[in-house]
């Protein structure tokens, strides 16, 4: 198998802090902090809480793809017993 | 309105064409009739065919047809499909990595293989592949209905759904049983760049520039004011419920399994992530701004199913101008792509799945895999012939199923995303709460609730499947002494 990331950055699972920073993200995707009342405001021709939806959205694309690179996990080997219960 | 007429007949006939061509190109370069050869092209596949084979597989019918219905019912809060279709990414991080270590371990083929070597338990392995079957075999269905909408709707029912529906199954089944998986990936890298080079096409025929959203979201205001306006909190509630529902449902395909476990190497892996990450905001997004716009365009065309804006948007484009009907027929051509690299994905999945899990565990216990792979072949025949059968009698919307078909996989979903990612998990809690999962979202549907408090029932389902899961799993650990073996699991 290869690979090119260094063996020093390979660790077993990707680190915890990142699944609070997606819930954040996804958080911020879905409108529910704007109220339902809110005038029209248009931002680049969408209204603006679409543009803060797509926003967040892009912000999971790009700290995925960080965290792809920089964390992606090796997990050491198990045997079938550890595996199973 | 007329159709695109014979050109787009062309375009999709030169097409299909080719897609026979190189699926019968991909069986010269096969090893041998064993089954990691035929279901997963002998683990092999590289980045750049990876990307694509994910690409074209989880961008189906239901992205390119069902979706713009979606957003033209909806309006604007239909941007939720950009986050669900990213949601799934992350949660393949949840446990991809892990199953793809084990997978090559222990040459894994199907997703049952898995679910026998992490939980030892045959009654588990079969009720996980049983509901495998019944949600992707809808989703199968929902593909060649799919294929039906966009030829009648293309050619102004000149050639009829049915004629759709058989010939472009017709085609899928040819070059899956001669190439299996290694067609299937080269189909797919032909059909992901289709879907590339139409998506391209679509956003120059709709050109969403700001000044043109500007105008249609001003027109939306005023025609349809509830379009444009902020989600209230009912709508938010079921957002986040469609977030978790694709999320983690998405994830867990039988046949993106498959393409994790055919990834030549790590790095194949990782590097087709770290480009998937991008593409629910360029194709997703493209779909769904064309979406919104057609809400405008087809305003006087009159009340039309959601299955239809599609087919009806790239008619009314191909009628405008030469470079807009030529843009129309790379579209068609990127549909048909999209829709037939999920149904040969799909089915690959489903004859494997049949083939080897539950034939082959049973009936066919103890045959060699050459005899196994002929019956996979058959098998995808059989189920082909029946499920033609009930596309051409639909009485469902693409989203309406794939809605269904979410909602039976969440209930498989522990057993993969908890399975991988957490050692604690016990078989019997993993299967109490499979189980309980599905009987409630069983139970929530006969009682007529499909959608309590706006949350999919297939979501409060796996709320409860993960409870079941974990409170067994502990209750479990406290009612027995130990042994070393789990003292080593759970450190």
């Amino acid at each position: 198998m290869t690979d090119s990331v260094p063996p020093d950055q390979h660790p077993e699972h990707f680190p915890r802090w990142i699944w609070p920073v997606y819930v954040a993200l996804f958080a911020g995707s879905v409108p529910w902090y704007i109220p339902a009342d809110a005038p029209l405001r248009i931002w680049i021709g969408l209204p603006h809480w679409v543009v803060i939806s797509l926003g967040s959205t892009l912000g999971v694309s790009v700290f995925t793809w960080f965290i792809v690179h920089r964390f992606w996990p090796t997990p050491a080997d198990r045997t079938d017993e550890d595996a199973r219960r | 309105m007329t159709s695109l007429g014979g050109g787009a007949v062309v375009a999709v006939g030169l097409y299909l064409t080719a897609i026979l061509a190189v699926g019968y190109a991909a069986r010269r370069l096969r090893t041998s009739e064993s089954l990691a050869d035929f279901y997963l092209a002998g683990r092999q596949l590289s980045g750049p065919v990876l990307l694509l084979t994910l690409y074209a597989t989880q961008y189906s019918g239901n992205s390119l047809i069902g979706y713009p219905g979606e957003a033209y019912r909806l309006g604007f809060s239909w941007v939720m499909s950009v986050g669900f279709m990213m949601a799934i990414i992350v949660s393949y991080l949840l446990y991809a990595p892990q199953l793809y270590a084990v997978a090559r371990r222990h040459h894994f083929i199907t997703p049952g293989d898995w679910l026998t070597h992490r939980f030892g338990s045959p009654a588990l392995t079969l009720v996980a592949n049983l509901l495998l079957v019944a949600a992707i075999a809808n989703y199968l269905l929902a593909q060649l209905m799919a294929m039906g909408h966009i030829t009648a709707g293309l050619s102004g029912g000149a050639v009829p759904y049915w004629i759709g529906v058989v010939l472009l199954t017709l085609v899928v089944l040819v070059y899956e049983t001669v190439g299996g998986m290694r067609a299937v990936a080269w189909t797919d890298l032909v059909q992901g760049l289709m879907l590339i080079v139409g998506l391209t096409g679509l956003l120059i025929a709709a050109a969403p520039t700001p000044t043109h959203m500007a105008a249609v979201t001003e027109w939306l205001a005023r025609e349809a004011p509830e379009k444009v306006a902020v989600p209230g909190w009912d709508v938010c509630r079921n957002w986040f419920s469609t977030l978790a529902l694709i999320g983690f449902s998405g994830a867990v395909y039988p046949q993106a399994i498959q393409r994790i476990y055919a990834a030549r190497d790590t790095t194949a892996l990782r590097r087709s992530f770290s480009i998937m990450v991008f593409m629910p905001m360029v194709t997703t997004g493209s779909i769904f701004l064309v979406g919104v716009i057609a809400i405008e365009r087809l305003a006087g065309v009159g009340p039309i199913e959601a299955d239809q804006v599609m087919p009806l948007l790239l008619t009314e484009w191909g009628t405008s101008s030469p470079l807009l009907y030529a843009l129309s027929l790379l579209v068609i051509v990127a549909v048909v792509s999209a829709i037939m690299s999920t149904a040969d994905s799909v089915l690959l999945s489903l004859s494997s799945i049949l083939a080897k899990d539950i034939l082959g565990k049973t009936v066919l216990a103890g045959a060699e895999e050459a005899r196994l792979t002929r019956t996979g072949k058959l098998v995808s025949w059989v189920l082909v012939a029946t499920l033609v059968g009930i596309a051409l009698n639909p009485r469902i919307t693409l989203w309406g199923l794939t809605e269904l078909k979410m909602e039976i996989l969440a209930q498989v979903a522990p057993l993969f995303i908890l399975g991988a990612s957490w050692n604690k998990l016990k078989t019997r809690a993993a299967l109490a709460g499979m189980l309980t999962g599905t009987t409630l979202y069983a139970i929530l549907l006969a009682t007529g609730q499909p959608e309590p408090w706006n949350i999919h029932a297939g979501v409060v389902a796996l709320m409860v499947n993960v409870a079941v899961c974990v409170s067994a799993t502990y209750l479990g650990q406290a009612e027995t002494v130990p042994s070393a073996g789990q003292a080593r699991s759970t450190a």
